[in-house]
């Protein structure tokens, strides 16, 4: 099922590499944010279905932009996408209440998360 | 011979900067000082008076007031004391606008691409403007966060191969008693495993933005610490 997803990454280049992911596999890119703040305020206007989150951002980071995200609306679809350790950081991901963690190496995996949920 | 090394050095728009506003200020300085002093001097004072005096007598001499004439010539000075002030100031004032909105700003975007030229991708150009100088700085920001993504991903990718390449190495190893993989395959296996550690190596070498490498992992920096729900 086609979904409404916001990429929040500070690079440019990730955000079109996950967008040439996504879109093929029949998902709705409805935004950009390169940086937590930008996405908590993205997350109210825009109500995606799904919003993939770097971690390592200049500004707020992932973490933080999540907790505020879930706190704004606690059944918000989050799924990290970063090149930090997944073993360390997927259980903060986990704890954090994100639905998924997948290192940017292996992106692709995104596409199995969000259509195998 | 002996090889002269090139030195590099971070680029310092502001001491350039500083002289040549000394310049400037010196020669208005010195302009207007000696501007005032003939002005003010007897001597050009007696000129006036003297060429006053001569076109007086010419005509009806009765006619001329002299210490009108003491008071033009006060008003004048007065007159060029203030304009040179002004200008000064004017001078002082255009200086300092530039140097705020456009050369402070150059100055740290050119500290900050040193530090990136030199591999410490953490540095940032603080983008305090949204002006063209602003725009700027952050467009050399975001190639800064592309090249470390693109490290990271290397690193990460080559951190793969590299235990790929182990359990091939193994696996085949093991098989037909051990010398299931011919020598020449296993030079090679060698020559890729030593590629990709040197890729590994130049990746290291750089510093990050808010990340480390531990034990082979990549680590979030000091500000990363998700709290407790």
């Amino acid at each position: 099922m086609s979904k409404r997803i916001l990429i929040v990454d500070d690079s440019s280049m990730m955000r079109k590499m996950i967008t040439k992911i996504l879109e093929p596999g029949g998902h709705n890119i409805v935004g950009e944010a390169k940086n937590g703040a930008e996405a908590v305020e993205l997350y109210k206007s825009l109500k995606p279905d799904l919003v993939t989150m770097d971690i390592t951002m200049r500004g707020m980071d992932g973490f933080t932009a999540a907790q505020e995200i879930l706190r704004y609306d606690d059944e918000a679809q989050i799924i990290f996408l970063s090149n930090l350790d997944e073993d360390k950081y997927g259980e903060d991901a986990q704890r954090i209440g994100a639905v998924g963690y997948v290192n940017k190496h292996k992106s692709r995996e995104i596409l199995e998360i969000i259509d195998n949920p | 011979m002996t090889k002269k090394k090139a030195k590099h050095y971070a680029p310092d728009f502001r001491r350039k900067y500083f002289i040549y506003c000394f310049l400037v200020f010196f020669i208005i300085l010195m302009a207007g000082i000696e501007l005032i002093y003939e002005v003010r001097s007897g001597r050009f004072q007696e000129q006036i008076v003297e060429s006053i005096t001569n076109r007086s007598l010419e005509h009806d001499n009765s006619l001329w007031n002299m210490s009108e004439a003491g008071r033009i010539l006060q008003r004048l000075q007065k007159r060029v004391i203030l304009v040179v002030a002004v200008v000064f100031l004017c001078v002082v004032a255009s200086m300092f606008l530039f140097y705020r909105n456009f050369m402070r700003p150059v100055d740290e975007m050119g500290k900050a691409v040193y530090q990136m030229a030199n591999g410490h991708l953490g540095a940032m150009i603080p983008v305090c403007s949204c002006g063209e100088i602003g725009k700027m700085g952050e467009l050399i920001n975001d190639l800064a966060i592309n090249l470390q993504e693109i490290l990271l991903h290397v690193w990460n990718h080559t951190g793969q191969d590299i235990v790929l390449l182990d359990r091939i190495v193994k696996v085949c190893g093991s098989k037909s008693g051990g010398n299931g993989i011919p020598d020449e395959i296993k030079d090679d296996l060698r020559i890729v495993r030593q590629d990709i550690e040197d890729m590994q190596n130049m990746v290291k070498a750089f510093d990050y933005y808010n990340v480390r490498f531990e034990k082979e992992k990549i680590i979030a920096g000091e500000k990363h610490n998700p709290k407790k729900p």
